[in-house]
């Protein structure tokens, strides 16, 4: 018994403890040149390996709770900035980018992982869902910290990697939501539920397809449109986390 | 005429609906969990047949007001996609010009299916002990022969299932191993596994359910799907959106 609780002590602690070592590199990543790119690409490589190793745990894609979504969230997060970085010069977004990774990995340290998985969510419909829901998150984050930084500098690049990257993660997020209806179709016999946090899912949609079509309008074009686009990411942001925190929302009934 | 019809091609009143959709959400959000035992029963039953038996329109206005914007916002999307296909007709590369098009369809689609899911079809929830039947709809009936849970060591159910048989007035009768994403259909009916409990006796908690909404909802989403990533293709190859 006293073994037990001990080997659960040292579990609970290492599944605090490693996903501290890429948000710690990730913000070493902050260092100038060459050596803050290598340890972010460190971070990287390291998160990766973190979640391949509760991939390995849970034996199954690890998607199913919120300390793996959120983690996932921020690799992606992560992934799409180093692919952007090694195309074009992001110049300081960095800056805001790799705080931003880093918060969104301690995050999901505070959420203890959990081992088991219910039978409702064994389906590949399941995993397809999460893992488009929570990419798309990655196209938003990159799309925040552009925006943010075309706020700051003017810099119109920004503004369009901003947009694309935003119309990338909303594409991903729409085909998310559909094949995620699929599987709820098939495990609840319904597609849609009133909770306040399919709700807020939907608002977070018709709020990037609110910005995606702003855009296009005269007088919105530029910093506002950009403006709106940055706050999206607080509105996505607040869907996931303060749905359920700041406003309770049920846990999925039929 | 000419007002209502410039009106509904605005770019700006699709914004505007969207605003308001939004704001109608977040009360919608605070109403549902201020009022939850009046809400309880939102998902038990057709969104229309429960507004109606529910007849509480003090707790329940946003909904209509979210019906009412969506059905603007419906308005809206079919005047600018007709305007859209007259302009881009004849163009090369019809496919990837009309994307957009594409999308709005899907979305009216999808809208189409929550209609007649919200107006029409049928749903019941129920708890059924081992050994017995229950009757579905007036002519069906279920029986359930056996139910099966498969636990961890901490306890926690890992599976489940349950041997059953579903029988139609016209004598017809189909044995169904029925478990967790592996719905049983039928006709129009399909029969999901919520729960099952062993003590104090087995018994497994079902949902059968008949939604003429679904196969339009489904058709949309892989509209608007094919849309979106054919709009993503456009705007990407265009480089700058």
């Amino acid at each position: 018994m006293f073994c037990s609780a001990g080997a659960d002590d040292t579990r609970e602690l290492l599944a605090v403890l490693i996903p501290l070592v890429p948000a710690v590199l990730y913000s070493l990543g902050l260092m100038e040149g060459r050596k803050g790119r290598y340890f972010f690409f460190a971070g990287l490589l390291c998160h990766l390996f973190f979640v391949a190793v509760r991939g390995i745990t849970l034996e199954t894609i690890p998607l199913t709770e919120k300390h793996d979504t959120i983690s996932f969230m921020a690799f992606s997060t992560g992934l799409l900035f180093a692919y952007l970085s090694l195309r074009h010069d992001l110049k300081g977004s960095s800056l805001i980018a790799l705080p931003l990774i880093s918060t969104i990995l301690v995050i999901a340290v505070f959420h203890k992982p959990i081992d088991t998985i219910a039978p409702l969510l064994r389906t590949p419909w399941f995993y397809i869902h999460s893992f488009l829901f929570f990419g798309s998150y990655g196209f938003f984050g990159v799309s925040f910290c552009a925006g943010l930084y075309f706020l700051a500098t003017r810099d119109r690049d920004f503004e369009s990697l901003q947009y694309r990257t935003a119309l990338s993660g909303w594409v991903m997020y729409t085909v998310a939501l559909i094949v995620g209806s699929v599987w709820f179709y098939i495990a609840y016999g319904t597609y849609w539920i009133w909770t306040p946090r399919e709700l807020w899912t939907t608002l977070a949609w018709f709020y990037f397809g609110l910005y995606l079509h702003a855009r296009m309008m005269k007088g919105f074009f530029g910093i506002p449109a950009a403006g709106i686009g940055v706050a999206g990411y607080a509105v996505l942001l607040f869907a996931y986390f303060g749905v359920g925190t700041v406003i309770p929302s049920p846990p999925t009934q039929f | 005429m000419r007002v209502v019809i410039r009106f509904f091609l605005s770019l700006r009143t699709a914004i505007v609906f969207f605003t308001a959709f939004m704001a109608i959400a977040v009360e919608g959000s605070s109403s549902l969990v201020k009022n939850l035992a009046f809400f309880s029963g939102i998902d038990d039953t057709p969104l229309f047949q429960w507004l109606m038996e529910s007849d509480a329109f003090r707790a329940a206005w946003w909904i209509y007001a979210m019906i009412f914007v969506i059905s603007l916002l419906a308005v809206n999307t079919v005047f600018c996609t007709a305007d859209a296909l007259l302009k881009k007709a004849g163009l090369k590369k019809l496919l990837l010009k009309l994307s957009p098009e594409i999308i709005h369809i899907g979305v009216l689609l999808i809208m189409l299916g929550h209609l007649l899911t919200a107006s029409m079809g049928f749903k019941a929830d129920m708890v059924i002990n081992k050994g017995e039947s229950r009757a579905v709809a007036g002519s069906a009936a279920i029986t359930v022969n056996d139910v099966r849970m498969k636990t961890d060591a901490e306890g926690y159910a890992q599976d489940w299932e349950a041997d059953l048989q579903w029988s139609d007035a016209s004598g017809q009768s189909v044995p169904h191993v029925l478990r967790p994403v592996h719905p049983l259909y039928f006709g129009q009916f399909g029969v999901y596994i919520k729960a099952v409990t062993l003590e104090p006796e087995p018994s497994v908690q079902v949902r059968v359910c008949r939604d003429l909404g679904a196969p339009w909802a489904l058709a949309g989403g892989i509209v608007l799907s094919l849309g979106c990533v054919t709009l993503l293709m456009l705007r990407l190859q265009r480089g700058n959106g």
